[in-house]
């Protein structure tokens, strides 16, 4: 009988997280805000620069530093520096991890920083040559094609509205984050009111897009008592592509992540039931929907009910994007995801920390629905447990 | 084919679309359409590809209303729909919707090419209703 082992098993945990304020930062430059993270990262965690042997940022989806001129901006002299020119937080995480495990890297800082809501914002290159002769625009497209086929194959046309329980959830998350871009109040009425940008979403299901800097620091979990008192335990990973787009089979409600979902959690032995604080990627509000159903936090056709009354909000039972997320935080691709969940874990989220938190799971897809991929995060009592 | 630019390989497509025709490459080895156009079929990366025209008849999959202009060119027909069609070949192509209102719109009904001229003497593909077919 085949035994599924777990190749991040006690591996690597973070050991520092820091962001700065979401938001406007017209006058600095995306370095000045990497470098704000980075240093935050060090002072609350009381690591010194010198134990920093690894150096990861990314150059794709807003990130702006490439490593080499940001390690040498911080003194860096790290055994190995590189950047993702693609992809998103997931990927970075994925890749400290990979760097670590193999021993090229013991301790590994990862920093993403942009100022593309004061300097622009760059577009993806096309998915598809030349949709958008048809006026087909946006990763928000992508995302309300998801929708609409969502609703209609369960029969929610009627209930279009009643994706509003992400946007107004997370906002009321974001009023307790003091970090985050958006926190005014958010009623029903408010979200009813709101504008169409593309059928079935509002402005309010899209993310916004900020200006500021997250930096991580993972390191060799066995190296990370030393480090810190509190480190956060990377319990293990997902990961499902599918690459055949818009123009190939049906991916729209991205069904890969089914796969991903078993991979993680055969190798983990823990299942969604176990997931104390779940934190999604969430580019647009209804991808919270295909994740909760394809990674079985519900079933298939049950999320729009499943996220109502609060179930998913401040003190409900399952809380998701516990900082606000991408629709009211702040917009880092992921990375702010990271951050909050080590909050969570070390019990250091204030008023919206989640009671008892003692495992967070992260998933992630692409605007174009390539890819999931899923991390599970545990603290250091659950991590002994599952030795 | 210069540098072999992915925009050499649909060259043919577009070409044909703004003749008011949709061809793709098929496979000469398992018949497999592949699209985006590329360098050998996806489904068994045989090179042997010839261009085939494709009926136009397909399938509304799932579509989007535009309430909001990204580009200043779409700002006068807000609010305009972009579908996903699902050719009876297979491979899926984004459109708009022409001959039905928004409101018309229903996932799974059945849709034709329809070539609207353009100003500059090219072609832009739409679908409309097909309303000899039963879908
Ligand atoms: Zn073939």
């Amino acid at each position: 009988m085949s035994r599924i082992t777990n190749p991040l098993r006690n591996k690597v945990a973070i050991v520092a997280a820091h962001a700065t304020m979401q938001g406007k930062h017209p006058d600095r430059s995306a370095w000045d805000l990497g470098v704000e993270a980075y240093r935050g990262a060090l002072a609350s965690s009381g690591i010194a620069p010198a134990r920093i042997d690894g150096l990861l940022t990314q150059t794709a989806n807003g990130g702006q530093m490439d490593p080499s001129r940001f390690g040498q901006m911080v003194g860096l002299d790290p055994k190995v520096t590189g950047a993702l020119t693609y992809g998103t937080a997931f990927f970075s995480i994925a890749y400290a991890a990979a760097l670590i495990s193999s021993g090229q890297a013991s301790v590994v800082a990862c920093v993403y920083a942009t100022n593309q809501r004061s300097h622009g914002f760059a577009n993806p290159a096309d998915q598809i040559p030349a949709n958008e002769r048809h006026g087909f625009f946006s990763a928000a497209g992508f995302a309300a094609l998801g929708y609409q086929r969502y609703l209609h194959e369960y029969g929610r046309t009627a209930d279009v509205d009643k994706l509003g329980a992400v946007a107004i959830s997370q906002r009321a998350f974001a009023r307790l984050n003091p970090i985050a871009f958006r926190r005014d109040p958010m009623s029903w009425d408010d979200y009813l009111q709101d504008r169409w940008i593309a059928w079935p979403l509002r402005r309010s299901d899209i993310c916004l897009i900020t200006d500021g800097g997250v930096a991580l620091i993972l390191a060799d979990a066995n190296l990370a008592a030393d480090l810190v008192d509190q480190p956060v335990h990377l319990l293990g990973l997902g990961r499902q592509d599918a690459l055949g787009g818009l123009a190939r089979g049906d991916n729209l409600l991205i069904p890969q992540m089914r796969a991903t979902a078993t991979q993680l959690y055969e190798r983990t032995g823990l299942g969604p039931g176990d997931v104390d604080n779940l934190q999604i990627q969430d580019a647009h509000a209804s991808v919270i929907l295909h994740t909760l159903e394809n990674y079985g936090f519900c079933g298939a056709g049950e999320a729009l009910d499943f996220i109502q009354d609060g179930r998913i909000g401040p003190g409900g039972p399952l809380p998701v994007n516990s900082g606000g997320g991408q629709l009211s935080e702040g917009y880092m691709v992921g990375w702010l995801h990271q951050v909050e969940a080590f909050r969570q874990l070390r019990g250091e989220a204030g008023e919206r920390q989640t009671s008892n938190c003692r495992i967070a799971q992260f998933c992630a897809t692409g605007g174009a629905r390539e890819y999931s991929g899923s991390l599970l995060y545990g603290t250091g009592a659950v991590a002994e447990m599952l030795l | 084919m210069s540098g072999a630019a992915l925009a050499d390989y649909a060259a043919p497509h577009e070409a044909a679309l703004r003749e008011g025709r949709i061809v793709m490459q098929r496979c000469d080895d398992c018949g497999v359409i592949t699209y985006p156009a590329g360098p050998c079929c996806h489904a068994c990366l045989s090179p042997a590809l010839t261009w085939a025209e494709m009926s136009g008849r397909g399938t509304l999959w799932a579509y989007v209303i535009y309430h909001h202009a990204f580009h200043p060119a779409f700002a006068d027909k807000l609010p305009y729909n972009v579908a996903l069609v699902r050719l009876e070949e297979g491979p899926q192509m984004i459109a708009g919707i022409t001959g039905a209102s928004n409101d018309e719109l229903r996932n799974g009904m059945a849709l034709v090419a329809r070539f609207e001229p353009q100003p500059d003497g090219s072609r832009l593909l739409k679908f409309r209703p097909d309303t000899d077919s039963q879908g």
